[in-house]
């Protein structure tokens, strides 16, 4: 139907314009009508289920703040819990990540035969399922039988129990979920690549090493990239699931008890709908809060020309 | 002369030097990338005997290729992927189209308020999931749509913001001369987009396909709250669901400790087949996914 509404519109210079208008509203309308419908209602809906009891069945029961009563002032233990795991991995896996990033992309930058290759092999593990990652590595990481325990048992360490230990869990997904890190490599590279080569060779006349145009020019130039990379992962690490639901279930003793297994719990096992829906807004304003604080310190370190 | 001779002559020992540290550095970086990958392919061959050995061994002898009919035909998986063909491919077909239609107007076509408006949708992009997939959960399940495929194809026929971002950085780059030709043969404003933009889209469209294919082929969580019948299941659901039988830890899920590893090794690897077949082939549609996404936003 909206084919032929719009096909009738037809150019004729007078009035023209008008008719373009028509048709560009027309045609953006799908996307607006789904962000009514699928991101600003829900959000409005999301935001009037958090001050609500409700288990989905009956209806919902209006019960002012009693939620976020509840979460901050201590009658929810494992809110808490989880906001501690998550900005724990938070804080342990973004420096890491954005490390690495910078060193393989750099390497890789150097022009050497077989990039190509090197690239293919930093990136595939990003673009594979989650689910199916999650499970090779349960079985790399196998305390018995796995290859990274058979690794370390060569040089004489006998590796601890990765994911059934509760001192090295949270690391260990951290370690596992560091070949995701082929995403922030491109990214770093494609930054790397546009940096003008004019530089280092003024800065090398100047006798400048390899430090100190790394330090003053290469660093200042990819800032941009590597304030969006910040961004970016923080945002994806508050919502990490899968590895939580997945291969520990929060566990042991809650040490891997992530802030998106929290959620899922509350609105799907224990079917408290309002109090998850309360918790996924308290995300909301965290992420949002976090990455505005970012955007004002980025004005201390990130370049703009 | 001399002088300079000898400083080029150290120039390129540096060089050698560095390259030759460069080599061993990413050899020595790749191994956690790669080495995973093989021994997943390794084990998936294996027969039961060789799966829990020290030293592990690489080399499956005899190679046992039965592992996958066998790994297939413990859960219905040839279901499983009907199930996920209509997930992944629907969608993909809605999201291009929809999405190139969506940028076309915010790109190449002038009203009022547009450029406001996309700014809105760069923003959303910024919004965590689950924020919106509570409500929507609750409202998709009021209308009784939990276990059916409505919730996967419903939604992508309203576009995905990053994908008519993608769309949008390739209709830039479009000449304008394309647009002026059709309006001379009197081609209204949608037509321009359907003879015109759509058949020139390319490598954007390539890219966009291979991003929505992925992240419908790969997608768990959706699945797993919407698809809760067990013929309803997808590969990935069949993936966790078929691994936790095996564990025997009966739809809890957690840590692998299965008997018939090699069987959950050759699922796995079949589903990660797709994704890698598509990569070998279509490695630089994924990397201008990641430039375009990545630097311009």
């Amino acid at each position: 139907m909206l084919n032929t509404f719009i096909a009738r519109i037809k150019p004729t210079t007078l009035g023209y314009r008008k008719k373009e208008a028509l048709a560009g509203i027309l045609m953006s309308l799908p996307w607006i009508l789904g962000f009514l419908l699928l991101t600003l209602g829900p959000l409005a809906f999301g935001l009037y289920s958090s001050f609500t009891k409700w288990d989905i069945i009956s209806s919902p029961r209006w019960v002012g703040l009693e939620n976020y009563i509840r979460m901050f002032g201590g009658g929810d233990r494992l809110f808490f819990r989880a906001l501690r795991v998550t900005l724990l991995y938070t804080l342990m896996s973004a420096p890491i990540h954005i490390v690495l990033d910078v060193i393989i992309a750099s390497l890789l930058n150097m022009k050497l035969k077989g990039t190509n290759v090197f690239r293919a092999i930093f990136y595939l593990p990003y673009i594979l399922p989650v689910v199916a990652t999650i499970v090779l590595w349960s079985w790399v990481f196998n305390p018995d039988f796995g290859l990274v325990n058979y690794a370390l048992s060569l040089v004489g360490i006998e590796g601890p129990k990765w994911f059934a230990d509760q001192d090295w869990a949270l690391f260990t997904i951290v370690l596992m979920n560091l070949q995701y890190l082929g995403f922030g490599m491109m990214v770093v590279l494609a930054g790397l690549q546009r940096v003008p080569q004019e530089l280092y060779e003024a800065a090398e006349i100047d006798g400048a090493g390899w430090l100190q145009k790394f330090r003053h020019i290469t660093l200042p130039l990819i800032s941009p990239v590597i304030f969006l990379l910040t961004i970016l992962h923080i945002n994806g690490s508050f919502q990490t699931f899968t590895e939580a639901f997945l291969l520990t279930n929060g566990g042991p003793n809650y040490r891997t008890y992530f802030y998106g297994l929290h959620i899922y719990n509350e609105a799907w096992v224990s079917f408290r709908m309002g109090y998850a829906s309360a918790l996924a807004w308290i995300l909301f304003l965290l992420v949002m809060l976090i990455t505005f604080i970012n955007f004002k310190f980025s004005k201390n370190w990130v370049y703009t020309e | 002369m001399k002088i300079n001779s000898r400083i080029f002559q150290n120039r390129k020992k540096q060089e050698f030097i560095s390259k030759t540290f460069a080599y061993i550095f990413l050899f020595i970086l790749m191994i956690p990338f790669i080495t995973p990958l093989l021994w997943l392919v390794s084990t998936a061959l294996k027969t039961r005997a060789q799966v829990y050995t020290t030293p592990p061994v690489w080399i499956p002898n005899p190679i046992q290729w039965s592992n996958f009919a066998e790994a297939w035909n413990v859960a219905p998986f040839a279901l499983f992927l009907r199930n996920t063909m209509i997930t992944t491919l629907i969608p993909m077909v809605g999201e291009i189209f929809i999405s190139a239609m969506v940028a076309y107007s915010f790109t190449r076509v002038h009203w009022p308020g547009r450029d406001k408006i996309f700014g809105i949708v760069i923003a959303v992009m910024l919004i965590p999931g689950i924020v919106t997939f509570i409500p929507t959960f609750i409202i998709f399940s009021r209308l009784q749509w939990v276990n059916t495929f409505l919730p996967f194809i419903v939604p992508s026929l309203f576009g995905v913001p990053i994908y008519i971002f993608i769309f949008r950085q390739f209709m830039l780059t479009m000449p304008k001369e394309l647009d002026d030709a059709a309006i001379m043969d009197g081609a209204s404003t949608f037509q321009i987009f359907t003879r015109v933009i759509l058949p020139n889209l390319g490598a954007s469209m390539a890219t966009v396909a291979i991003l929505s294919f992925m992240a419908h082929w790969n997608d768990f969580f959706a699945p797993m709250i919407y698809l809760q019948r067990p013929h309803l299941k997808t590969m990935i659901l069949g993936l966790a669901f078929f691994e936790s039988q095996m564990t025997g830890t009966g739809g809890g899920y957690n840590l692998l400790v299965s008997s018939r590893i090699h069987l959950v090794m050759a699922i796995t690897f079949l589903i990660n087949l797709p994704p890698i077949i598509l990569f070998i082939f279509f490695q630089k549609y994924f990397v201008r996914s990641v430039v375009t996404s990545g630097i311009k936003g």
